[in-house]
């Protein structure tokens, strides 16, 4: 399946919220940065708006550069607090279209959205829609780049700043990609770039025409890394959840409990609320954490660590119930239970395909169908028939 | 009840039972074999309440009787002794005696109205195989079924019963094997179960080579009665998956290649991969294959080149190696005929050339490679 990435680049970020709680500062440049102190400030240009960079300002630049260049710039001192407060409802849209969000600043982050779509649309639909709520949840703009990967992505995002929005398509990458100069190059310093144009390139289709040994040769590892790069290939993926080291949940029972099938019933519910939870975070971790402490307060913990990674109730039960009937010393009273997930990082391999993909996806919607009854309804609303059994065995008891 | 036998034929005929009693169970009784003494035979019953057997000998009976005894005990004690007579005798107090020359043993047992009986399997659906037969299409297919509980209907090996045919399919979702008995008598019937991996693996271990036998099909169970011995074994009551629409008939890409080749590369290669995932990517030229392995996490990485023959144009493929291995291994031609269509499909496993009668193919699904 062909992936489909966004790259999402707030315009201006710090000077656009400057500009948005201060209606005075619109249409003015305005520098977000270090205090001038009349040209002899130091410390240097954190962002600064589309006004300002017409006087030649930028970020990154000294500021008592940006102070000559534009001295009747109106200067602000960074409000992180209130940047930050911004960004976390900048992601939380972000979040309404796909887990797979990887930040890379406070104002611009990765998505994968290749699974979104079904929902939402096609990636630029969905591009569309997460500009459209930005704007009228936050009156920001941001800038949009749309492509089967996020080197191309990142790219994109950047070629009609401000308010934006490119969409690579996977059959024209080389229409896209080669007339652009090499200044574009992930990974291409201005020595790299100096180098590049003595051997003649100055465009990426420039690169992509270069033989291939011989920019081997020249460039040693960074030729094959250019070489990819030229012909828009970049196989990274999104990375997300990180971060979170680990999802538990833990319960500790009104009175010490001896019978095991209520031990286990326990665990499932735990189970339950972790998948729910990993599920919610859009994580998958491939350690299975149980943890048991008897009536003494001794405690054990013990973990598995599967071949790939899960977030269904299923397999962390599966997993939780066999660590538990290995380790558990029958007729000892158990306080507290807690079952965790951890090891959220790329599994080491692809994933094992299956022949009847009916069977494991049906699981996998009962847990969604769980999840979507648990959101609406609260957590109680529903569960597995093995839980619900139990308790009523209980009752009658 | 007193009968007397020799330590070889009691030895032999526990031998064939043992191995049902449950590891753990929750039902005690289980631990336990049932013994049966009369009209000059010995019998002895272990179950697991799926899986019956019952062994018998010819033995010299003084009084009629049954008693229940701990199984495991009563193994080791006949296990250490030479091949003597050796005389076995329980009172009204199941206070069993086993006398030898070497001496004697006292154990207690317990009375036989606790112990599960042996399930009645009358039916006319039968059919009779040869020994041969059913060991090769039991060893065929076990490898493959499923372990996972949560999914019961693949932990049994598929049988499929034509007027003209027999069938057998296993499979765990990753890989399976449909092997296929051809002009196997008249069955007067059809049918289809499932029959657990674990009842298979005890018919299997009691087959003697040559032969035929007889296998009986009711309702619940089926009877593999077989020399000096009878299986019964529950049926798995599931439906067992579509499997017919998970094999490809329009594949056109094929590889042929030498099976010892590609099994000791993969072998080879596989032991540099990470060891969770047992992943190998293989790459398909027309006149190679390159097996190909790299574990991340510790920084090892084996890469080999074979000759083989494709038809299409090149094609990157991985798969468990263990998967991988276990399908190669069993096919038993020095050529492998290995159809594959794209990257995420299944790989379709035939010999070079069927066998008389039979038709076997086998499936693996393989591991997405990072796009």
């Amino acid at each position: 399946m062909k992936r489909v990435i966004l790259h999402v680049d707030m315009d201006a970020f710090f000077a656009a919220v400057e500009q948005r709680d201060h209606p005075e500062y619109r249409g003015k440049p305005v520098i977000v940065g270090a205090d001038p102190k009349g040209g002899k400030g130091r410390g240097v240009v954190s962002t600064c708006s589309y006004e300002a960079r017409e006087y030649g300002v930028h970020s990154a630049m000294p500021i008592s550069q940006a102070y000559k260049l534009c001295p009747h710039g109106i200067y602000v001192y960074p409000n992180g607090k209130l940047y930050q407060q911004v960004s976390r409802e900048i992601f939380d849209i972000f979040y309404e279209f796909t887990d797979a969000v990887e930040p890379l600043s406070i104002d611009e982050a990765f998505l994968d959205v290749t699974g979104s779509q079904k929902l939402f649309g096609t990636g630029e639909q969905i591009a569309r829609l997460i500009k459209r709520r930005i704007k009228e949840k936050e009156g920001l703009t941001a800038s949009v780049g749309v492509a089967p990967n996020k080197y191309l992505a990142k790219i994109a995002s950047d070629l009609e700043k401000p308010d934006g929005l490119v969409v690579v398509d996977a059959q024209r990458i080389a229409e896209f990609l080669h007339p652009l100069d090499i200044s574009r190059l992930w990974g291409a310093g201005k020595h790299t770039q100096e180098k590049l144009r003595n051997m003649g390139i100055h465009t990426i289709g420039d690169l992509a025409a270069y033989p291939r040994d011989v920019l081997n040769a020249k460039l040693g590892k960074m030729g094959a890394h250019f070489y990819k790069l030229a012909h828009g290939i970049d196989e990274r993926p999104v990375v997300y959840g990180e971060g979170v080291k680990s999802v538990s949940n833990e319960h500790t029972f009104n009175e010490d409990v001896l019978d095991e099938e209520a031990l286990l019933q326990t665990l499932l519910r735990l189970s339950e609320k972790v998948g729910y939870r990993l599920r919610k975070k859009g994580l998958k971790g491939r350690t299975i954490h149980l943890k048991l402490r008897y009536d003494n307060f001794s405690t054990i913990t013990r973990n598995k660590t599967l071949p790939v990674n899960v977030d269904s109730t299923q397999k962390i039960f599966d997993t939780v119930q066999r660590l538990f009937k290995k380790n558990y010393q029958t007729g000892r009273r158990v306080r507290l239970l807690g079952v965790g997930v951890s090891g959220f990082g790329e599994q080491a391999g692809g994933e094992q395909l299956s022949l009847f993909e009916g069977e494991p996806a049906a699981r996998s919607e009962l847990d969604r169908l769980q999840d979507i009854l648990a959101d609406r309804f609260g957590k109680k609303i529903i569960s597995r028939a093995e839980s619900l059994l139990k308790e009523k065995n209980k009752k009658h008891k | 009840m007193k009968f007397t036998i020799s330590r070889n034929s009691f030895h032999s005929t526990l031998q064939k039972v043992i191995h049902v009693i449950p590891a753990k169970s929750t039902v005690d009784i289980l631990y336990n074999v049932l013994i049966i003494a009369e009209g000059g035979q010995l019998k002895i019953i272990a179950t697991d309440l799926e899986i019956t057997q019952v062994a018998w000998s010819e033995c010299n009976v003084e009084q009629d009787g049954s008693i229940v005894v701990p199984g495991k005990l009563l193994m080791d004690i006949i296990r250490e002794m030479p091949d003597l007579e050796i005389t076995f005798s329980a009172d009204n107090n199941f206070k069993i005696l086993i006398e030898s020359n070497f001496g004697e043993y006292k154990l207690s047992g317990q009375s036989k109205t606790e112990y599960p009986s042996v399930p009645l399997v009358e039916s006319d659906e039968k059919i009779e195989l040869d020994n041969s037969v059913l060991k090769r299409m039991i060893e065929k297919t076990i490898f493959a079924c499923s372990t996972d509980n949560l999914r019961p209907a693949l932990t049994g090996v598929f049988f499929q019963i034509f007027e003209e045919e027999i069938r057998m399919v296993a499979t765990d979702g990753h890989r399976l094997v449909k092997i296929v008995h051809k002009n196997s008598g008249n069955q007067e019937f059809t049918k289809e179960l499932i029959v657990p991996t674990k009842a298979l693996n005890f018919v299997a271990r009691n087959l003697p080579e040559k032969g035929k036998q007889q296998i009986t099909f009711s309702e619940s169970h089926v009877l593999f009665e077989l020399p000096n011995t009878n299986i019964y074994t529950r049926i798995i009551k599931e439906p067992f998956p579509d499997y017919e629409r998970v094999i490809p008939q329009n594949y056109t890409k094929e590889m042929l290649i030498a099976k010892d080749d590609f099994v000791s590369s993969v072998k080879r290669v596989s032991l540099f991969s990470n060891p969770m995932t047992y992943q190998v990517r293989l790459m398909v030229e027309t006149d190679k294959l390159t097996v190909h392995a790299q574990d991340i996490d510790f920084g090892g990485e084996a890469k080999e080149t074979i000759p083989c023959s494709f038809n299409s144009e090149a094609l990157e493929i991985a798969y468990n190696a263990n998967y991988l291995l276990d399908i190669l291994r069993h096919i038993d031609t020095e050529k492998i005929k290995f159809l594959v269509e794209d990257s995420d499909g299944p790989g379709l496993v035939y010999p070079e050339e069927q066998g008389e009668n039979e038709e076997i193919v086998m499936l693996i699904m393989p591991v997405r490679i990072r796009s």
